[in-house]
């Protein structure tokens, strides 16, 4: 006998965290919603939203954002994803050294992290002054305060994410494919072309949904490592927010971000899941 | 092993090491062109390593391998021309039936429309039409490693290698399919060697069987001569069911050569037994060989008196425990008439050439192993 029904006891043990989420997430948000759709004039109206979206600058901050975040999204996925096959392939120590190795430098914090970019890429950085004593440029390379820098920082920061979301689809193959590949006459390369990669096609979704969103949703390594060159959707609701103290305009900034981002997940997601793809890997 | 025939492949002196340890030591073998050979032992006999060496996912730490007379030593998998069949299907999950099929036509670099017609013919032969448009997963395990054998069997391999295929399906589909890799084996011709633990498919199936035991071979030979004449004890025991007397060579003055166990029981030896009197040795009698009667038989024949102790109805044969003098003796008779009861008194007798006497090993402290 038990006292409480199966659904009651499930219902008891979810409560503490949808109360939470609800006071400390699903209610803000709305609040911020209804910040984003006051006037100025006080009463409830679209006008932060047609502000942005009549505004050329602003559409250039939205394609800003977004270009950063998909090169950041498919430089982790070329970067890591040898890093996370290799992992998937050893076993034993040399795996759990890659991982931790992997790990690791998150335990350091961003700021930290994007200040060591500052001191490899500024102009008396490793790279200018290695280039510049081997007389290659006679002038150090704007490496920093651009794109290029904040790209270089964002990838630092996410390539992890990319490597476990791309080794936790590599481990599922069953090594005797690679085994089968090889007997029927397929090389190394063949062989990673027409099944390792296309078997790793959730891991590479995953990775690049994750990565594109954290990027273009992160406001500190572009203040580092952009400087004022490089506005983002999230230090320009930053600045709307805590210095113009534009709170509808800053929120609605949040919201067409949110919006941007499911859309382009959306996109991408459509992109993926061909007839075969759900046929495949759907449940 | 020598002489001038080509086998198709043909192993010899193969040696394998992990950490030390030998998992294959001195192997020879020779299969002829459209041979079925089977290597047959239980898990860790190595019988799995040398088919990967023969499929080349490992390397040989000495010895050589030769396909239709070329060494192909260090020679990659993707090179050698093999068809092969894995215990778990390992069919491409993201790809179709055709598609599976087509695989190794396409890194062949087939032309398309041949390849559509291949990969029709084969999937017919493994009749499995209609079923080309589906991937794997929708598809039983009796299907599956169907589709695995046609994609193995589409590029007209040399040598087709069966890495326990049937093992992972149920006893009814595995008799289906035994039954269809005999039709296929017929059918093609094709030169095949077949890793199992089950000595049921390797005595329905090979040509002839290699039986395997600790990385070396024990016996190689039809099944027909490893069923019913097993030259080592392990294939004694590992195949089929033997009953085992342990007993000291007695020498009679008319020169029979009989083994006397512990309790008593007397056993006449072939006169071929290459045992000397007071040699303590085994004594293997396969069930089937073991006749049983009512009354006692003339003649020279061992005899031994003892009382049914159990009976098994199995269907076609009954399986009686006769016991005599401490020992149990396991018969499998034929049923053509319920004949004996429980405890009825009965003669057993076998013919002393179907026994197999060995000498048991003594150990250093002078006791006897069992």
């Amino acid at each position: 006998m038990t006292i409480f029904s199966r659904r009651a006891a499930i219902a008891v043990l979810l409560a503490p965290a949808l109360v939470l989420l609800l006071g400390v997430f699903i209610l803000p948000m709305f609040s911020m919603f209804v910040t984003s759709l006051t006037s100025p004039e006080g009463g409830l109206g679209l006008d932060s939203y047609a502000r942005f979206f009549t505004d050329g600058y602003y559409w250039g901050v939205l394609g800003k954002t977004a270009t950063i975040g998909a090169i950041t999204a498919v430089a982790t996925l070329v970067l890591g994803y040898p890093v996370a096959l290799f992992m998937a392939r050893s076993d034993g120590w040399v795996r759990g050294v890659i991982t931790f190795v992997v790990i690791v430098p998150h335990l350091v914090s961003v700021v930290i992290r994007n200040f060591g970019w500052l001191m490899v890429l500024g102009d008396n950085g490793v790279i200018n002054s290695a280039l510049m004593s081997l007389g290659w440029i006679q002038r150090p390379l704007q490496l920093l305060y651009n794109e290029f820098g904040t790209i270089v920082g964002f990838v630092d920061s996410f390539i992890a994410y990319m490597i476990l979301a791309l080794a936790a689809s590599l481990y599922n193959e069953d090594p005797n494919l690679a085994r089968a590949g090889s007997i029927l006459g397929a090389g190394r390369l063949r062989r990673f072309l027409t099944i390792t990669l296309p078997l790793s096609l959730p891991g590479i979704l995953s990775g690049l949904v994750l990565v594109f969103s954290l990027v273009i949703s992160s406001f500190i390594t572009p203040i580092l490592l952009g400087g004022p060159r490089v506005t983002v959707m999230a230090t320009l609701t930053y600045q709307q927010i805590l210095i113009t103290l534009d709170w509808p305009f800053g929120t609605a900034i949040s919201f067409i971000l949110l919006a941007t981002t499911l859309l382009v997940v959306t996109v991408v997601t459509r992109a993926f899941e061909t007839k075969r793809y759900k046929e495949v890997f759907g449940a | 092993m020598t002489g001038s025939r080509v086998y198709d492949v043909e192993l010899t002196g193969i040696t394998k090491r992990y950490h030390e340890k030998i998992v294959v030591e001195d192997f020879n073998l020779g299969v002829q062109r459209g041979e079925f050979v089977s290597l047959l032992g239980p898990s860790g006999c190595g019988k799995t390593t040398t088919l990967n060496m023969i499929a080349g996912f490992i390397d040989p730490d000495g010895g050589s391998i030769s396909l239709k007379g070329r060494v192909i030593n260090g020679i990659p998998p993707h090179k050698r021309g093999l068809g092969m069949v894995f215990q778990t299907y390992s069919l491409f999950p993201h790809m179709s039936v055709r598609e599976n099929v087509a695989y190794g036509l396409k890194t062949h670099r087939v032309p398309k429309a041949e390849i559509i017609e291949r990969v029709d013919r084969v999937l017919a032969l493994v009749r499995l039409e209609g079923y080309g448009d589906r991937i794997p997963k929708h598809l039983s395990g009796g299907q599956r490693q169907r589709v695995a054998i046609a994609r193995a069997l589409v590029t007209d391999p040399q040598i087709l290698l069966l890495d326990e295929p049937l093992s992972n399906l149920d006893a009814k589909l595995r008799e289906e399919l035994r039954e269809e890799l005999k039709r296929l084996h017929n059918e093609t011709g094709i030169t095949t060697v077949f890793v199992t633990h089950d000595q049921e498919e390797a005595l329905s199936l090979s040509d002839r069987i290699v039986v395997m035991n600790l990385g070396a071979i024990e016996q190689i030979g039809t099944p027909k001569e490893i069923y019913g004449s097993p030259r080592t004890e392990f294939v004694h025991t590992f195949i089929g069911r033997s009953n085992r007397f342990s007993g000291t060579v007695t020498v009679a003055r008319n020169q029979q050569v009989h083994v006397t166990t512990a309790g008593g029981l007397g056993i006449e030896l072939a006169s071929v037994a290459d045992v000397i009197g007071g040699d303590e040795v085994n004594v293997y009698v396969r069930p089937e060989a073991v006749t049983i009667s009512a009354a006692p038989l003339d003649g020279h024949l061992t005899q031994i008196d003892g009382r049914i102790q159990a009976m098994t109805f199995l269907g076609a044969i009954t399986e009686y425990t006769v016991a005599s003098h401490g020992e149990k003796i396991l018969v499998r008779v034929q049923n053509e008439s319920d004949r004996f009861q429980l405890d009825d008194p009965v003669t057993c007798w076998w013919d002393p050439r179907d026994a197999l006497v060995v000498p048991r090993k003594v150990a250093a402290d002078g006791t006897l192993a069992a």
